[in-house]
Protein backbone atom coordinates (compact mmCIF):
# COMPACT_ATOMS: atom_id res chain seq x y z
CA UNK A 1 0.00 0.00 0.00
CA UNK A 2 1.42 3.37 -1.14
CA UNK A 3 1.95 5.59 2.27
CA UNK A 4 -0.69 8.09 2.41
CA UNK A 5 1.20 11.47 3.46
CA UNK A 6 3.80 12.03 6.48
CA UNK A 7 1.96 13.37 8.83
CA UNK A 8 3.72 11.49 12.45
CA UNK A 9 1.47 8.48 13.33
CA UNK A 10 1.36 9.08 17.03
CA UNK A 11 -1.08 11.87 16.05
CA UNK A 12 -3.86 8.77 15.49
CA UNK A 13 -4.51 9.53 19.06
CA UNK A 14 -5.56 12.82 19.31
CA UNK A 15 -7.13 12.50 15.82
CA UNK A 16 -9.27 9.88 17.22
CA UNK A 17 -9.98 11.27 20.59
CA UNK A 18 -11.40 13.97 18.12
CA UNK A 19 -14.08 11.82 16.41
CA UNK A 20 -14.83 10.24 19.33
CA UNK A 21 -15.72 13.51 21.42
CA UNK A 22 -18.19 13.94 18.31
CA UNK A 23 -19.56 11.22 17.97
CA UNK A 24 -20.08 9.91 21.34
CA UNK A 25 -22.55 12.12 22.84
CA UNK A 26 -24.89 11.39 19.52
CA UNK A 27 -24.81 7.63 20.35
CA UNK A 28 -25.80 8.75 23.97
CA UNK A 29 -28.70 10.45 22.38
CA UNK A 30 -29.80 7.24 20.63
CA UNK A 31 -29.18 5.05 23.76
CA UNK A 32 -31.33 6.93 25.69
CA UNK A 33 -34.39 6.92 22.92
CA UNK A 34 -37.56 5.59 24.16
CA UNK A 35 -38.55 3.15 21.32
CA UNK A 36 -41.92 1.85 22.57
CA UNK A 37 -43.15 5.52 22.84
CA UNK A 38 -40.86 6.77 20.21
CA UNK A 39 -43.54 7.45 17.00
CA UNK A 40 -46.10 8.42 19.38
CA UNK A 41 -43.62 11.13 20.80
CA UNK A 42 -42.84 12.35 17.56
CA UNK A 43 -46.75 12.95 15.90
CA UNK A 44 -48.06 14.64 18.94
CA UNK A 45 -49.52 17.58 17.90
CA UNK A 46 -46.94 20.00 19.92
CA UNK A 47 -44.34 18.18 17.96
CA UNK A 48 -45.61 18.08 14.18
CA UNK A 49 -46.63 21.39 15.12
CA UNK A 50 -43.00 22.69 15.62
CA UNK A 51 -41.41 20.41 12.61
CA UNK A 52 -43.95 21.87 10.53
CA UNK A 53 -42.84 25.40 11.72
CA UNK A 54 -39.00 24.62 11.72
CA UNK A 55 -39.36 23.35 8.03
CA UNK A 56 -41.74 26.27 6.77
CA UNK A 57 -39.76 29.06 7.88
CA UNK A 58 -36.39 27.57 7.58
CA UNK A 59 -37.16 26.94 3.71
CA UNK A 60 -38.16 30.47 3.69
CA UNK A 61 -35.33 31.67 5.86
CA UNK A 62 -33.09 29.97 3.17
CA UNK A 63 -35.27 30.98 -0.08
CA UNK A 64 -34.45 34.69 1.05
CA UNK A 65 -30.99 34.51 1.67
CA UNK A 66 -30.66 33.25 -1.65
CA UNK A 67 -32.35 36.52 -3.45
CA UNK A 68 -30.09 38.87 -0.95
CA UNK A 69 -27.17 36.53 -0.38
CA UNK A 70 -26.52 35.38 -3.85
CA UNK A 71 -25.86 39.42 -5.15
CA UNK A 72 -23.91 39.91 -1.95
CA UNK A 73 -21.72 37.42 -2.49
CA UNK A 74 -20.98 38.21 -6.08
CA UNK A 75 -20.82 42.01 -5.18
CA UNK A 76 -17.96 41.16 -1.95
CA UNK A 77 -16.13 38.63 -4.83
CA UNK A 78 -15.94 41.26 -7.26
CA UNK A 79 -14.68 44.24 -5.14
CA UNK A 80 -11.52 45.69 -5.07
CA UNK A 81 -9.26 43.78 -2.32
CA UNK A 82 -9.90 46.62 0.35
CA UNK A 83 -13.46 46.49 0.45
CA UNK A 84 -14.07 42.80 0.04
CA UNK A 85 -11.80 42.24 2.96
CA UNK A 86 -14.37 44.79 5.35
CA UNK A 87 -17.43 43.17 4.09
CA UNK A 88 -16.61 39.89 4.54
CA UNK A 89 -15.30 41.20 7.91
CA UNK A 90 -18.84 42.80 8.63
CA UNK A 91 -20.72 39.48 7.04
CA UNK A 92 -18.73 37.13 9.79
CA UNK A 93 -19.95 39.33 12.90
CA UNK A 94 -23.28 37.71 13.45
CA UNK A 95 -21.38 34.04 12.43
CA UNK A 96 -19.01 34.74 15.95
CA UNK A 97 -21.46 36.60 17.63
CA UNK A 98 -23.29 34.32 20.60
CA UNK A 99 -27.35 34.57 18.70
CA UNK A 100 -28.80 35.65 22.25
CA UNK A 101 -26.96 39.18 21.32
CA UNK A 102 -28.34 38.69 17.75
CA UNK A 103 -32.00 38.46 18.90
CA UNK A 104 -31.42 41.71 21.29
CA UNK A 105 -30.49 43.44 18.47
CA UNK A 106 -33.45 42.74 16.38
CA UNK A 107 -35.19 43.28 19.27
CA UNK A 108 -33.64 47.11 19.03
CA UNK A 109 -34.00 47.33 15.59
CA UNK A 110 -38.02 46.09 15.06
CA UNK A 111 -39.30 45.96 18.33
CA UNK A 112 -41.76 49.11 19.74
CA UNK A 113 -39.33 51.11 21.11
CA UNK A 114 -37.06 50.24 18.82
CA UNK A 115 -35.37 52.13 15.28
CA UNK A 116 -38.05 50.73 12.89
CA UNK A 117 -40.94 51.04 16.15
CA UNK A 118 -42.62 54.11 14.68
CA UNK A 119 -43.95 52.28 11.39
CA UNK A 120 -46.45 50.25 13.74
CA UNK A 121 -45.23 47.08 12.18
CA UNK A 122 -45.67 44.50 14.99
CA UNK A 123 -42.60 42.22 14.06
CA UNK A 124 -41.63 40.40 17.69
CA UNK A 125 -43.16 37.63 19.01
CA UNK A 126 -44.27 36.79 15.37
CA UNK A 127 -43.54 33.86 12.67
CA UNK A 128 -42.15 36.57 11.11
CA UNK A 129 -39.95 37.21 13.75
CA UNK A 130 -38.62 33.75 13.76
CA UNK A 131 -37.93 33.84 9.66
CA UNK A 132 -35.73 37.32 10.66
CA UNK A 133 -33.75 35.52 13.14
CA UNK A 134 -32.72 32.61 11.05
CA UNK A 135 -31.98 34.62 7.79
CA UNK A 136 -29.72 36.96 10.75
CA UNK A 137 -27.62 33.95 11.64
CA UNK A 138 -27.88 32.13 8.95
CA UNK A 139 -27.20 34.10 5.87
CA UNK A 140 -23.58 34.33 6.55
CA UNK A 141 -22.78 30.84 5.71
CA UNK A 142 -24.20 30.90 2.46
CA UNK A 143 -22.35 34.26 1.43
CA UNK A 144 -19.02 33.43 2.73
CA UNK A 145 -19.35 29.74 1.20
CA UNK A 146 -20.64 31.20 -2.06
CA UNK A 147 -18.36 34.36 -1.99
CA UNK A 148 -15.31 31.79 -1.58
CA UNK A 149 -16.12 30.07 -4.67
CA UNK A 150 -17.16 32.37 -7.16
CA UNK A 151 -14.01 34.41 -6.46
CA UNK A 152 -12.20 30.94 -6.56
CA UNK A 153 -13.06 30.76 -10.16
CA UNK A 154 -12.49 33.54 -11.46
CA UNK A 155 -13.32 36.28 -13.91
CA UNK A 156 -11.33 34.74 -16.85
CA UNK A 157 -14.57 32.07 -18.12
CA UNK A 158 -16.63 35.16 -17.69
CA UNK A 159 -14.48 37.27 -20.47
CA UNK A 160 -14.00 34.30 -22.44
CA UNK A 161 -18.05 34.50 -22.18
CA UNK A 162 -18.43 38.06 -22.84
CA UNK A 163 -15.65 37.94 -25.92
CA UNK A 164 -18.08 34.87 -27.34
CA UNK A 165 -21.10 37.30 -27.05
CA UNK A 166 -22.53 37.18 -23.71
CA UNK A 167 -24.25 39.37 -21.67
CA UNK A 168 -24.36 40.06 -18.03
CA UNK A 169 -27.48 37.76 -17.38
CA UNK A 170 -26.65 34.91 -19.77
CA UNK A 171 -22.84 34.84 -17.87
CA UNK A 172 -24.07 34.92 -14.60
CA UNK A 173 -26.73 32.38 -15.24
CA UNK A 174 -24.50 29.72 -17.48
CA UNK A 175 -21.14 30.76 -16.55
CA UNK A 176 -20.67 32.12 -13.26
CA UNK A 177 -23.36 30.05 -11.08
CA UNK A 178 -22.29 26.81 -12.56
CA UNK A 179 -18.81 27.37 -11.83
CA UNK A 180 -19.87 28.16 -8.35
CA UNK A 181 -22.65 25.30 -7.61
CA UNK A 182 -20.19 23.10 -5.12
CA UNK A 183 -20.16 26.39 -3.26
CA UNK A 184 -23.80 27.42 -3.97
CA UNK A 185 -24.98 24.07 -2.65
CA UNK A 186 -22.69 23.66 0.66
CA UNK A 187 -23.31 27.25 1.53
CA UNK A 188 -27.35 26.11 1.16
CA UNK A 189 -27.29 23.37 3.11
CA UNK A 190 -24.99 24.85 5.99
CA UNK A 191 -27.73 28.33 5.99
CA UNK A 192 -30.90 25.75 5.91
CA UNK A 193 -29.24 23.70 8.71
CA UNK A 194 -28.42 27.08 10.60
CA UNK A 195 -31.96 28.35 10.00
CA UNK A 196 -33.73 24.83 10.91
CA UNK A 197 -31.57 25.11 14.03
CA UNK A 198 -32.03 28.69 15.11
CA UNK A 199 -32.32 28.94 19.13
CA UNK A 200 -30.93 31.77 21.28
CA UNK A 201 -31.87 34.70 18.10
CA UNK A 202 -34.98 32.80 17.95
CA UNK A 203 -36.49 32.98 21.82
CA UNK A 204 -35.43 36.44 23.02
CA UNK A 205 -36.60 38.02 19.63
CA UNK A 206 -40.00 35.65 18.64
CA UNK A 207 -40.40 33.71 22.08
CA UNK A 208 -41.77 30.19 22.18
CA UNK A 209 -45.75 30.50 21.48
CA UNK A 210 -46.67 27.22 20.38
CA UNK A 211 -47.65 26.99 16.80
CA UNK A 212 -46.55 29.99 15.58
CA UNK A 213 -43.06 30.50 17.01
CA UNK A 214 -42.14 27.60 18.65
CA UNK A 215 -39.97 25.60 16.10
CA UNK A 216 -38.04 22.56 16.62
CA UNK A 217 -35.40 23.54 18.97
CA UNK A 218 -37.67 25.31 21.81
CA UNK A 219 -40.04 22.57 21.61
CA UNK A 220 -36.60 20.55 22.41
CA UNK A 221 -36.20 22.65 25.46
CA UNK A 222 -39.07 23.48 26.31
CA UNK A 223 -40.13 19.46 26.32
CA UNK A 224 -36.61 18.96 28.38
CA UNK A 225 -37.91 21.35 31.07
CA UNK A 226 -40.17 19.48 31.85
CA UNK A 227 -43.03 21.81 31.23
CA UNK A 228 -45.83 19.17 31.77
CA UNK A 229 -43.43 16.81 28.77
CA UNK A 230 -41.63 14.13 29.53
CA UNK A 231 -38.08 13.84 28.26
CA UNK A 232 -38.64 11.13 26.09
CA UNK A 233 -40.12 14.15 23.98
CA UNK A 234 -37.24 16.04 24.06
CA UNK A 235 -35.14 12.94 23.07
CA UNK A 236 -37.50 12.06 20.01
CA UNK A 237 -37.45 15.75 18.91
CA UNK A 238 -33.81 15.54 19.15
CA UNK A 239 -33.44 12.47 17.23
CA UNK A 240 -35.80 13.65 14.37
CA UNK A 241 -33.54 16.33 13.85
CA UNK A 242 -30.07 14.24 13.72
CA UNK A 243 -31.72 12.37 11.41
CA UNK A 244 -32.90 15.35 9.13
CA UNK A 245 -29.35 16.24 9.34
CA UNK A 246 -27.41 13.42 8.24
CA UNK A 247 -29.98 12.86 5.82
CA UNK A 248 -29.52 16.37 4.03
CA UNK A 249 -25.46 15.89 3.82
CA UNK A 250 -25.96 12.69 2.34
CA UNK A 251 -28.32 13.90 -0.39
CA UNK A 252 -26.14 16.87 -1.30
CA UNK A 253 -23.59 14.52 -2.22
CA UNK A 254 -19.59 15.83 -2.48
CA UNK A 255 -20.25 17.88 0.35
CA UNK A 256 -17.36 18.98 2.13
CA UNK A 257 -16.06 22.23 4.28
CA UNK A 258 -14.35 24.47 1.25
CA UNK A 259 -15.75 21.92 -1.24
CA UNK A 260 -16.41 24.75 -3.88
CA UNK A 261 -12.43 25.71 -4.00
CA UNK A 262 -11.71 21.73 -4.52
CA UNK A 263 -14.21 20.75 -7.04
CA UNK A 264 -13.52 23.86 -9.07
CA UNK A 265 -10.23 22.80 -9.09
CA UNK A 266 -10.94 19.25 -9.99
CA UNK A 267 -12.71 20.65 -13.09
CA UNK A 268 -9.76 22.80 -14.60
CA UNK B 1 -24.04 24.51 -41.39
CA UNK B 2 -23.55 28.75 -41.42
CA UNK B 3 -20.16 28.80 -42.61
CA UNK B 4 -18.70 32.01 -41.34
CA UNK B 5 -17.85 33.02 -44.97
CA UNK B 6 -15.57 36.35 -45.04
CA UNK B 7 -16.77 37.37 -41.74
CA UNK B 8 -13.58 39.69 -41.10
CA UNK B 9 -13.19 43.12 -40.67
CA UNK B 10 -10.49 46.10 -41.17
CA UNK B 11 -8.69 46.56 -38.32
CA UNK B 12 -7.03 49.92 -38.18
CA UNK B 13 -5.64 50.48 -34.50
CA UNK B 14 -3.50 53.10 -32.43
CA UNK B 15 -2.59 51.86 -29.62
CA UNK B 16 -0.84 53.93 -26.46
CA UNK B 17 -1.31 52.51 -22.81
CA UNK B 18 1.23 54.08 -20.30
CA UNK B 19 1.19 52.08 -17.15
CA UNK B 20 3.96 52.97 -15.14
CA UNK B 21 7.96 52.97 -16.80
CA UNK B 22 5.93 51.05 -19.46
CA UNK B 23 4.91 53.00 -22.33
CA UNK B 24 3.28 50.80 -25.31
CA UNK B 25 2.59 52.96 -28.57
CA UNK B 26 1.89 51.00 -31.81
CA UNK B 27 -0.05 51.21 -34.49
CA UNK B 28 -1.81 47.75 -36.26
CA UNK B 29 -3.49 47.67 -39.17
CA UNK B 30 -5.28 44.54 -41.02
CA UNK B 31 -7.47 44.38 -44.16
CA UNK B 32 -9.85 41.86 -43.83
CA UNK B 33 -9.53 38.21 -43.89
CA UNK B 34 -5.21 39.25 -43.30
CA UNK B 35 -3.45 37.48 -40.73
CA UNK B 36 -0.62 39.16 -38.61
CA UNK B 37 1.75 37.66 -36.90
CA UNK B 38 3.02 39.34 -33.71
CA UNK B 39 6.26 38.97 -32.18
CA UNK B 40 8.51 40.29 -29.92
CA UNK B 41 10.28 39.57 -26.40
CA UNK B 42 8.03 38.47 -23.39
CA UNK B 43 6.66 41.99 -21.86
CA UNK B 44 7.22 43.78 -25.36
CA UNK B 45 3.19 44.53 -24.90
CA UNK B 46 1.50 41.96 -27.41
CA UNK B 47 -0.41 40.23 -24.57
CA UNK B 48 -1.94 44.21 -23.76
CA UNK B 49 -2.40 45.22 -27.47
CA UNK B 50 -4.38 41.89 -27.89
CA UNK B 51 -6.15 43.23 -24.53
CA UNK B 52 -6.97 46.41 -25.81
CA UNK B 53 -8.36 45.37 -29.27
CA UNK B 54 -10.32 42.92 -27.07
CA UNK B 55 -11.46 45.37 -25.04
CA UNK B 56 -10.42 44.34 -21.81
CA UNK B 57 -7.73 46.89 -21.41
CA UNK B 58 -8.17 50.62 -21.44
CA UNK B 59 -6.43 52.86 -24.04
CA UNK B 60 -4.37 56.06 -22.82
CA UNK B 61 -4.61 57.41 -26.64
CA UNK B 62 -5.50 56.25 -30.13
CA UNK B 63 -8.25 54.38 -31.36
CA UNK B 64 -9.58 50.97 -32.79
CA UNK B 65 -11.79 50.84 -35.63
CA UNK B 66 -13.28 47.93 -36.86
CA UNK B 67 -14.48 48.38 -40.72
CA UNK B 68 -14.05 52.21 -39.75
CA UNK B 69 -16.37 52.22 -36.32
CA UNK B 70 -14.46 53.66 -33.53
CA UNK B 71 -14.84 50.51 -30.94
CA UNK B 72 -12.68 52.30 -28.48
CA UNK B 73 -10.48 55.34 -27.75
CA UNK B 74 -9.23 57.20 -25.28
CA UNK B 75 -11.97 59.38 -24.35
CA UNK B 76 -13.91 55.67 -24.09
CA UNK B 77 -16.32 55.33 -26.93
CA UNK B 78 -16.27 51.72 -25.24
CA UNK B 79 -17.96 48.83 -27.24
CA UNK B 80 -18.29 46.49 -24.35
CA UNK B 81 -16.38 43.21 -25.97
CA UNK B 82 -19.68 41.52 -26.05
CA UNK B 83 -20.75 43.71 -28.94
CA UNK B 84 -17.29 43.44 -30.41
CA UNK B 85 -17.32 40.46 -31.98
CA UNK B 86 -13.72 40.16 -31.05
CA UNK B 87 -12.78 36.61 -30.00
CA UNK B 88 -9.46 36.32 -27.81
CA UNK B 89 -7.88 33.08 -27.88
CA UNK B 90 -5.04 32.08 -25.43
CA UNK B 91 -2.55 29.86 -24.24
CA UNK B 92 -5.44 28.14 -22.26
CA UNK B 93 -8.47 27.13 -23.91
CA UNK B 94 -10.85 28.18 -21.29
CA UNK B 95 -13.31 25.87 -22.08
CA UNK B 96 -16.01 26.02 -19.74
CA UNK B 97 -15.95 23.09 -17.82
CA UNK B 98 -19.29 22.44 -16.95
CA UNK B 99 -20.34 22.20 -20.44
CA UNK B 100 -19.42 19.44 -23.07
CA UNK B 101 -17.67 20.08 -25.87
CA UNK B 102 -20.84 20.49 -28.33
CA UNK B 103 -22.46 22.81 -25.89
CA UNK B 104 -18.97 24.68 -25.36
CA UNK B 105 -19.32 25.77 -29.38
CA UNK B 106 -22.83 26.54 -29.56
CA UNK B 107 -22.11 29.02 -26.60
CA UNK B 108 -21.42 32.02 -28.77
CA UNK B 109 -24.39 31.53 -30.58
CA UNK B 110 -26.54 30.64 -28.40
CA UNK B 111 -25.92 33.60 -26.38
CA UNK B 112 -27.18 35.57 -29.36
CA UNK B 113 -29.90 34.01 -29.67
CA UNK B 114 -29.45 31.36 -32.33
CA UNK B 115 -32.47 28.48 -31.69
CA UNK B 116 -30.93 25.67 -29.58
CA UNK B 117 -31.22 22.70 -32.31
CA UNK B 118 -29.78 24.88 -35.23
CA UNK B 119 -26.69 25.87 -32.57
CA UNK B 120 -26.61 22.20 -31.40
CA UNK B 121 -26.37 21.36 -35.46
CA UNK B 122 -23.85 23.71 -36.41
CA UNK B 123 -21.74 22.60 -33.22
CA UNK B 124 -21.91 19.23 -34.82
CA UNK B 125 -20.80 20.68 -38.18
CA UNK B 126 -18.11 22.28 -36.30
CA UNK B 127 -16.91 18.74 -34.27
CA UNK B 128 -16.69 17.02 -37.70
CA UNK B 129 -14.09 19.82 -39.62
CA UNK B 130 -11.95 20.05 -36.51
CA UNK B 131 -11.50 16.10 -36.20
CA UNK B 132 -13.43 15.70 -33.49
CA UNK B 133 -16.39 13.62 -34.64
CA UNK B 134 -18.42 11.71 -32.30
CA UNK B 135 -16.94 13.25 -29.07
CA UNK B 136 -19.62 16.36 -28.78
CA UNK B 137 -20.41 15.01 -25.51
CA UNK B 138 -17.30 14.99 -23.89
CA UNK B 139 -16.64 17.01 -20.75
CA UNK B 140 -13.42 19.61 -21.39
CA UNK B 141 -11.69 17.85 -18.84
CA UNK B 142 -12.15 14.35 -20.79
CA UNK B 143 -10.52 16.31 -24.01
CA UNK B 144 -6.41 16.09 -24.70
CA UNK B 145 -4.70 19.79 -24.12
CA UNK B 146 -4.55 19.61 -28.04
CA UNK B 147 -8.78 18.74 -28.76
CA UNK B 148 -9.35 21.45 -26.18
CA UNK B 149 -7.71 23.83 -28.59
CA UNK B 150 -9.31 22.53 -31.34
CA UNK B 151 -12.69 22.98 -29.72
CA UNK B 152 -11.55 26.14 -28.47
CA UNK B 153 -10.82 27.23 -31.70
CA UNK B 154 -14.01 26.09 -33.34
CA UNK B 155 -16.16 27.71 -30.22
CA UNK B 156 -14.10 30.97 -31.44
CA UNK B 157 -15.03 30.35 -35.35
CA UNK B 158 -18.56 29.95 -35.15
CA UNK B 159 -19.57 33.24 -33.59
CA UNK B 160 -18.19 34.18 -36.84
CA UNK B 161 -16.53 37.26 -35.09
CA UNK B 162 -14.99 40.45 -37.00
CA UNK B 163 -11.71 39.49 -35.80
CA UNK B 164 -9.62 36.81 -33.73
CA UNK B 165 -6.87 37.72 -31.68
CA UNK B 166 -4.70 34.60 -30.95
CA UNK B 167 -2.30 34.43 -27.93
CA UNK B 168 0.41 31.98 -28.28
CA UNK B 169 -2.43 29.28 -28.68
CA UNK B 170 -0.14 26.82 -29.19
CA UNK B 171 2.71 27.44 -27.35
CA UNK B 172 1.60 24.92 -24.00
CA UNK B 173 1.09 22.13 -26.20
CA UNK B 174 4.05 19.43 -27.72
CA UNK B 175 5.11 20.00 -31.29
CA UNK B 176 3.08 17.10 -32.34
CA UNK B 177 -0.11 18.26 -31.53
CA UNK B 178 1.09 21.83 -32.04
CA UNK B 179 1.75 20.98 -35.71
CA UNK B 180 -1.88 19.33 -36.39
CA UNK B 181 -3.58 22.69 -34.58
CA UNK B 182 -1.60 24.88 -37.10
CA UNK B 183 -2.46 22.83 -39.99
CA UNK B 184 -5.90 23.31 -38.57
CA UNK B 185 -5.82 26.80 -38.53
CA UNK B 186 -3.98 27.35 -41.83
CA UNK B 187 -7.04 25.70 -43.05
CA UNK B 188 -9.36 27.44 -41.48
CA UNK B 189 -8.68 30.89 -41.07
CA UNK B 190 -8.41 30.83 -45.16
CA UNK B 191 -11.82 28.67 -45.36
CA UNK B 192 -13.49 31.50 -42.92
CA UNK B 193 -11.72 34.91 -44.32
CA UNK B 194 -11.44 35.84 -40.82
CA UNK B 195 -9.00 38.48 -39.94
CA UNK B 196 -6.70 37.35 -37.36
CA UNK B 197 -3.81 39.16 -35.04
CA UNK B 198 -1.73 35.81 -33.55
CA UNK B 199 0.79 36.77 -31.25
CA UNK B 200 3.45 33.78 -31.32
CA UNK B 201 7.00 33.34 -30.18
CA UNK B 202 7.76 30.84 -33.19
CA UNK B 203 8.77 32.65 -36.68
CA UNK B 204 8.11 29.57 -38.07
CA UNK B 205 4.30 30.30 -37.25
CA UNK B 206 4.55 33.81 -38.75
CA UNK B 207 6.02 32.21 -41.80
CA UNK B 208 3.79 29.19 -42.36
CA UNK B 209 0.29 31.31 -40.85
CA UNK B 210 1.00 35.02 -41.73
CA UNK B 211 0.60 37.58 -44.40
CA UNK B 212 2.68 40.02 -42.36
CA UNK B 213 4.58 39.97 -39.69
CA UNK B 214 4.96 42.66 -36.71
CA UNK B 215 7.78 42.85 -34.42
CA UNK B 216 7.22 44.54 -31.20
CA UNK B 217 9.79 45.42 -28.86
CA UNK B 218 9.51 47.75 -25.71
CA UNK B 219 6.81 48.93 -26.47
CA UNK B 220 7.43 50.38 -30.27
CA UNK B 221 7.05 48.39 -33.81
CA UNK B 222 10.36 47.57 -34.87
CA UNK B 223 9.05 45.49 -37.85
CA UNK B 224 6.02 45.70 -39.95
CA UNK B 225 5.99 43.82 -43.38
CA UNK B 226 5.97 40.32 -44.94
CA UNK B 227 7.15 38.22 -42.48
CA UNK B 228 9.91 36.68 -45.05
CA UNK B 229 10.60 40.44 -45.84
CA UNK B 230 11.02 41.22 -42.10
CA UNK B 231 13.51 38.15 -41.34
CA UNK B 232 15.50 38.34 -44.38
CA UNK B 233 16.46 41.54 -43.42
CA UNK B 234 16.52 42.05 -39.84
CA UNK B 235 16.17 45.64 -38.60
CA UNK B 236 16.87 44.83 -34.95
CA UNK B 237 19.00 42.13 -33.17
CA UNK B 238 15.88 40.65 -31.92
CA UNK B 239 14.39 40.37 -35.53
CA UNK B 240 18.28 38.55 -36.48
CA UNK B 241 17.56 36.26 -33.40
CA UNK B 242 14.26 35.19 -34.58
CA UNK B 243 15.26 34.61 -37.93
CA UNK B 244 17.91 32.35 -36.95
CA UNK B 245 15.46 30.54 -35.60
CA UNK B 246 13.53 29.71 -39.06
CA UNK B 247 15.09 26.62 -41.23
CA UNK B 248 16.11 28.37 -44.49
CA UNK B 249 15.60 32.18 -43.69
CA UNK B 250 18.62 34.74 -43.43
CA UNK B 251 21.02 32.10 -41.60
CA UNK B 252 24.00 34.21 -42.63
CA UNK B 253 25.62 35.39 -45.72
CA UNK B 254 28.93 35.81 -47.60
CA UNK B 255 30.57 38.42 -48.95
CA UNK B 256 33.41 37.69 -51.76
CA UNK B 257 36.44 40.39 -50.67
CA UNK B 258 36.78 42.30 -53.86
CA UNK B 259 39.27 45.18 -51.91
CA UNK B 260 39.63 47.15 -48.65
CA UNK B 261 40.46 50.68 -48.00
CA UNK B 262 42.12 51.66 -44.67
CA UNK B 263 40.47 54.60 -42.41
CA UNK B 264 41.33 55.66 -39.30
CA UNK B 265 40.10 53.27 -36.59
CA UNK B 266 39.99 50.12 -38.93
CA UNK B 267 39.64 49.02 -42.32
CA UNK B 268 36.71 49.10 -45.08
CA UNK B 269 36.04 46.29 -46.86
CA UNK B 270 33.99 46.09 -50.30
CA UNK B 271 32.77 42.86 -51.70
CA UNK B 272 29.96 40.92 -52.87
CA UNK B 273 26.94 38.82 -51.54
CA UNK B 274 25.95 35.69 -53.21
CA UNK B 275 23.33 37.39 -54.32
CA UNK B 276 25.61 39.89 -56.33
CA UNK B 277 25.02 43.18 -54.35
CA UNK B 278 27.79 45.37 -53.36
CA UNK B 279 28.52 45.15 -50.30
CA UNK B 280 30.88 47.72 -47.91
CA UNK B 281 31.62 46.27 -43.91
CA UNK B 282 33.66 48.37 -41.37
CA UNK B 283 36.25 45.88 -39.98
CA UNK B 284 38.67 46.31 -36.55
CA UNK B 285 42.18 47.62 -37.86
CA UNK B 286 44.37 44.39 -37.00
CA UNK B 287 41.97 42.34 -39.31
CA UNK B 288 44.31 40.52 -41.93
CA UNK B 289 41.50 40.91 -44.96
CA UNK B 290 43.19 39.78 -48.60
CA UNK B 291 40.96 40.11 -51.92
CA UNK B 292 39.83 36.86 -52.76
CA UNK B 293 38.64 35.71 -49.34
CA UNK B 294 35.12 34.91 -47.81
CA UNK B 295 33.82 36.54 -44.91
CA UNK B 296 30.52 35.10 -43.25
CA UNK B 297 28.42 37.13 -41.32
CA UNK B 298 25.78 36.12 -39.04
CA UNK B 299 23.01 37.84 -36.77
CA UNK B 300 24.48 38.70 -32.94
CA UNK B 301 22.90 36.39 -30.95
CA UNK B 302 20.64 37.82 -28.02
Amino acid sequence: MTRRGYAPRVLAIPALVGIAFLVLPLAALVGRVQWATLWQDVTSTEALSALRLSLTTGLLATAICLVIGIPLALFIARAAPRTAALLRAVVTVPLVLPPMVGGLSLLFLFGRSGWLGWTGWQVPFTTVAVVLAQIFVALPFLVLALEGAIRTSGIDYERTAAGLGAGSWTILWRVTLPLALPGLLSGTVLCFARAAGEFGATALFAGNAPGVTQTMPLAIYTAFNGAGVSQGSAIALSLMLLVTSVAVLLLVRGWRPGGGAAVAEELR
Amino acid sequence: MTVAGGSGAALDAEIRVDRGAFTLDAALRAEPGEIVALMGPSGAGKSTMLGVIAGFVALSAGTVRLDGDTVQDAARIDVPPRERGVVLLGQQPRLFPHLNARDNIAFGPRSRRVPKTRARADAEAWLERIGLAGLGDRRPARLSGGQQQRVALARALATAPRALLLDEPLTSLDPATADGIRALLRGELAATGTTVVMATHDAADAVALADRLIVLESGRVTGDAAPSAVLDAPATPFAAALARTVPGAAASWEVRVEGTRIIAGGVIVRGRAADGSAVELQMPPDVPVLPGAVISVRPPTL
